[in-house]
């Protein structure tokens, strides 16, 4: 009996580190990374998400079914929102690392997370995912990474019912990465979320949400701009962005 | 699994989908009542218009709030179910409690920017809707000679304005806005037939280190001023709108960053006009916003049209 019940603790506790991975935290930006003795930099973004409504809460596969099937306008709708101001973000954020000195070099295709194999020699503050051969295929000493996560609408739920009204959702982080020993030289999560001004509740179009899309989207942008424009940290005065696990 | 079990579990689906569609549908049914049919008329042909008095009230004032943070969490529900009956009542229940719990958490959040106000209460409970508009109307620059008339009166055949206000301070007590939604009825013309519309104008924010004493000095004088200045304003966009000008035309939809007192905001909009540091934008609702951009945004030339009656501020 003491065999089982130390087996069964051994296992429950494998299993519980197991699934605890420490989320990496936020590294400031030196500034002489990303300035003239930095070498050259390359700026890419992660394959964008598909837009789409996040219902966090709803857990029951019944719950869930009734929540996207609740919502499915909402998401029909998200799926026509554009990113074009996203996709630009690479080339301002080019500009203001030329600006400071740096040679930056902005990749065209967007790097597919997934598909990059781990690192080995994991440690604090290293990169999970190996991005050493991106660093060879473009010649660079240093990666500029936009990864986005997730993006368009969030609505909480407690089981069948929402808790909030839907709100824009953007989740992503902005890190830099040293190409010779992967590590991060720079990392912040960004998580925004914005209600819409007054009504929410405006099929087709939505015109509140999407507006609030928009702002999310700019915030974001601010928030991950600041720090390579060295203004530092950001004073998110224009609505809420934060860590994610502050998030509701 | 029988095919009476099948039956049942799929209208359990079919009810609980039809529970939440129903909110969704109340939603939109409500949305519906209060939209508005912009109806073109030629305002520029009329020479006098009557603005119709409220129900004599002390004007409506709030504090900006931000609802971002609203929300209760996503806590799991363990619905005690004796059979499909109980679970909907159940879950009718967590709805009705839930709805219930996030508007008083709204309500608190308001309270909670309202004290903002806390000290201009003894100066605006007095502040009319009467005195308001007063202040008002000789202000409006354009649509012609105005007047006022009781909440009962007839237009006597003059086109008819029908104005509801309500205004709100920045948190840092920089700057007023004023949601004014307008209804223009040309004479002859039904109610149904009317322009509506909603105008949002913002002050330019204050350069005063102490915003308190410079809006309450004079028994609050320069709030009032100022509230009367952004109404006229908004009633010079209003007929503006209905005369087309500027011309809607098809300015593409962008990203627009304005002042709200020192607070940056963003809206996705069509940029009318630009001038005097400011922009009248329409917003994705359709709806008209007259907002301050930053000194850098826009080459605005300073000439004397751009001199607010307020000067110091």
């Amino acid at each position: 009996m003491n065999c089982r019940l130390s087996l069964a603790l051994v296992t429950i506790a494998v299993v519980v580190s197991g699934c605890a991975t420490k989320p990496q935290q936020p590294i400031s930006l030196a500034q002489d990374a990303i300035g003239s003795k930095s070498g050259r930099v390359g700026v890419a973004m992660t394959t964008l998400p598909k837009l789409d409504t996040q219902i966090p809460g709803a857990s029951c596969l019944v719950c869930l079914a009734t929540a996207t099937l609740a919502n499915a306008d909402l998401t029909t709708h998200a799926q026509t929102l554009p990113h074009d101001d996203l996709t630009s973000m690479k080339e301002t954020v080019a500009k203001h690392l030329r600006a400071k000195g740096a040679d930056a070099l902005v990749i065209d295709e967007y790097i597919d997370l997934d598909a990059l194999p781990s690192f080995d020699g994991g440690g604090e503050n290293i990169a999970k995912k190996d991005f050493t051969a991106v660093g060879k295929k473009y010649n660079i000493n240093r990666l500029l990474v936009i990864e986005m996560k997730a993006l368009g609408f969030i609505r909480t739920y407690s089981a069948y019912i929402p808790t909030s009204d839907p709100k824009a959702y953007l989740n992503g982080n902005g890190y830099l990465v040293d190409m010779k020993t992967n590590a991060y030289d720079w990392y912040l999560p960004v998580v925004v979320t914005k209600s819409a001004d007054g009504k929410w509740d405006e099929p087709p179009t939505f015109p509140g949400l999407t507006n609030a899309y928009f702002q999310a989207v700019e915030i974001a942008k601010d928030t991950l701009l600041k720090p390579i424009k060295g203004e530092g940290v950001p004073t998110a005065t224009l609505g809420r962005a934060q860590s994610p696990s502050a998030i509701q | 699994m029988t095919q009476g079990q099948v039956v049942m579990r799929f209208t359990l689906i079919a009810a609980l989908a039809g529970l939440l569609l129903s909110h969704h549908s109340l939603a939109v049914a409500d949305e519906a009542a209060v939209s508005v049919e912009a109806t073109p008329v030629d305002l520029q042909t009329q020479s006098r218009w009557s603005l119709r008095l409220p129900p004599d009230a002390p004007v409506t004032y709030h504090g900006v709030a931000s609802f971002d943070e609203a929300g209760m969490g996503t806590a799991g529900m363990l619905y005690p179910a004796p059979g499909v009956a109980g679970l909907l009542v159940g879950i009718f229940a967590h709805g009705v409690v839930m709805d219930v719990a996030k508007q008083k958490q709204k309500d608190r959040m308001q309270a909670t920017a309202d004290q903002v106000l806390e000290p201009y209460k003894p100066c605006l409970d007095k502040f009319t809707y009467r005195e308001l508009l007063q202040k008002a109307i000789g202000r409006a620059k354009v649509g012609g000679e105005a007047r006022l008339i009781e909440v009962d009166a007839d237009a006597g055949g003059s086109t008819l304005v029908e104005s509801v206000p309500v205004f709100r301070l920045t948190q840092d007590q920089k700057a007023i806005i004023v949601d004014n939604l307008v209804a223009i009825q040309l004479p002859g013309v039904g109610s149904d037939a009317a322009y509506r519309t909603s105008i949002r104008v913002i002050s330019s924010p204050g350069q005063s280190t102490d915003p308190q004493a410079f809006w309450l000095a004079n028994d609050g004088q320069r709030i009032k001023d100022e509230s009367a200045r952004l109404l006229a304003e908004s009633f010079d966009i209003a007929f503006n709108e209905v005369a087309k000008v500027p011309a809607t035309g098809s300015a593409p939809y962008r990203t627009v960053r304005y002042l709200e007192g020192t607070v940056e905001k963003i809206e996705r909009a069509q940029v009318l006009a630009e001038q005097c540091e400011r922009l009248l934008i329409r917003t994705l609702r359709g709806n008209l916003m007259s907002v301050p951009v930053a000194r850098s945004a826009v080459d605005a030339t300073v000439d004397s049209r751009c001199i607010t009656e307020v000067g110091s501020r």
